[in-house]
C-alpha cells in the first residue's frame, strides 16, 4: 500500500503514533473514555479496545489516514464511527428479536443514537447554566465558527477569548472524562 | 430523526475539537491526579496495536519467502526461465521476479491465481501463502523451514525435488 492522494503509509502511520507526546495520549483517552460511556452501558468494551482498533484498522488499511487532518482527528473519527457501528449492533442484537427485519434494527440504531448524543450535548450545555458569554461560545463553537469568527460575533478581544475558551475546554475535558462537570 | 441525528454529531465533534486544542497545562488542571495514568493506558494501547501489526507484518513476510521459493522451485523444475513463466502463465514477469526475491512484494490475487492454475496447484494453496488468510503457527514454521531449504540454483537436486513434492502435498493437506 503506498502514500498516494495525501493518504499515509503504514510506515507514516506508525512514525505519527510513535510521535503522540502525553497530552495528545490523554486527549484520545478522554475521547475513548466518552464513546465508551455514551454508548456501552452494561457492555465489556473499554477505551483501550477503541484505541486499539482505531490504530489497527489505520495501519491495515480499512480506515487510511489522509495526512491533511492531524492523526489525533483522525483516530477521534475512526473511534466515532468504530464505537457507534459496534455498540449499536450489540444493542440491537439485545433490544431486536433476532427474525425481526434490518428496517426494524436500523430504526432503533438512529434513535438509539441520536438519544445519546442529544444527552451528551444537553450534559456538556448545562455545565454553563448561567453563564451567558460561555454559552454562546460554546454554540457557536459547536456550530463550526472558528475562532476569530467567535470573537466577532461576541465582540471579544484574543485575551477574553483565549480566557473563557481555556475555562470551556478545562469543564469540557472534565466532562468527557468522567461524565462530570468540574465548579 | 437522521438529520437531527447528524446535526447532533457535527456538535459533538466541534466540541471534540475543542478538547484537542487544550494544553498539557489545562489537561493536568482538568483532569487533576489522572493525566499520568491516562497517557500511560493510551500509550500501552497504542504500542500494543503497533506491535500486533508488526506480527501481523512479520507473518506476511514469512509467507511471502514461502511463497517466492516455491514458486522459483516449481519453475526450475519446468525449466522455465522467469520470463517464459510469465509469458506462458500471462502475468507480468517484473511481478513474477518480484514474487521471487522481494518478501515485502504484495502478489495481486489474478497472478497468485494464474500461477496456481499454470503449475496445477490444489485451488487456494498458494492463495494461503500470498498471505490474504490468516495461517497457525505450525504451518508458518513449516512454510519458514521450506523457504530456508530451498537453494538457488538452476538444476533442481534430488533433495530439492523431494523437498519441492513433501512441499507441495503439506499446501494440499492444509488448503481447504
Amino acid at each position: 500500500m503506498g502514500g498516494d492522494e495525501g493518504f499515509a503509509t503504514p510506515e507514516e502511520v506508525r512514525t505519527a503514533i510513535n510521535a503522540l507526546d502525553p497530552a495528545s495520549y490523554v486527549k484520545l483517552m478522554v475521547i475513548a473514555k466518552a464513546f465508551c460511556r455514551r454508548r456501552t452501558v452494561g457492555s465489556v468494551v473499554e477505551p483501550e479496545d477503541l484505541i486499539h482498533d482505531a490504530i489497527a484498522k489505520t495501519l491495515d488499511g480499512p480506515r487510511r489516514w489522509n495526512r491533511a487532518v492531524s492523526i489525533l482527528k483522525h483516530l477521534d473519527r475512526t473511534i466515532e464511527s468504530d464505537s457507534g457501528h459496534e455498540v449499536e449492533r450489540r444493542e440491537i442484537r439485545r433490544a431486536v428479536p433476532l427474525q425481526e427485519d434490518d428496517v426494524a434494527a436500523d430504526r432503533f440504531s438512529d434513535a438509539h443514537a441520536g438519544v445519546d448524543t442529544a444527552d451528551e450535548l444537553d450534559q456538556i450545555f448545562r455545565l454553563f447554566k448561567g453563564d451567558r458569554l460561555a454559552l454562546d461560545l460554546l454554540r457557536l463553537r459547536s456550530d463550526g465558527y472558528s475562532a476569530s469568527e467567535i470573537q466577532v460575533e461576541l465582540g471579544l478581544d484574543e485575551t477574553r477569548y483565549e480566557s473563557l475558551a481555556k475555562k470551556i475546554r478545562r469543564r469540557v475535558t472534565k466532562h468527557l472524562n468522567d461524565g462530570q462537570g468540574v465548579k | 430523526m437522521s438529520k437531527n441525528h447528524d446535526s447532533q454529531a457535527k456538535r459533538f465533534r466541534a466540541l471534540r475539537d475543542l478538547l484537542m486544542e487544550a494544553s498539557e497545562e489545562e489537561l493536568r488542571d482538568a483532569l487533576a491526579g489522572e493525566f499520568d495514568s491516562l497517557a500511560d493506558r493510551c500509550q500501552v494501547a497504542a504500542k500494543r496495536a503497533l506491535a500486533a501489526q508488526s506480527d501481523d507484518f512479520d507473518q506476511v513476510r514469512d509467507l511471502h519467502r514461502g511463497l517466492g521459493a516455491l514458486i522459483q522451485l516449481l519453475r526450475r523444475r519446468a525449466k522455465l526461465s522467469p520470463e517464459e513463466l510469465a509469458k506462458r502463465a500471462r502475468i507480468s514477469s517484473l511481478e513474477l521476479r518480484s514474487i521471487e526475491s522481494d518478501p515485502s512484494f504484495d502478489p495481486s490475487p489474478r497472478t497468485i491465481y494464474q500461477l496456481e492454475q499454470f503449475f496445477d496447484l490444489q485451488p487456494r494453496s498458494l492463495v494461503v501463502l500470498s498471505g490474504a488468510v490468516h495461517v497457525n503457527e505450525n504451518v508458518r514454521d513449516e512454510i519458514v523451514r521450506f523457504a530456508a531449504n530451498a537453494k538457488s540454483v538452476t538444476t533442481l537436486s534430488v533433495g530439492e525435488k523431494q523437498l519441492l513434492n513433501e512441499f507441495v502435498r503439506f499446501l494440499r493437506d492444509h488448503t481447504d
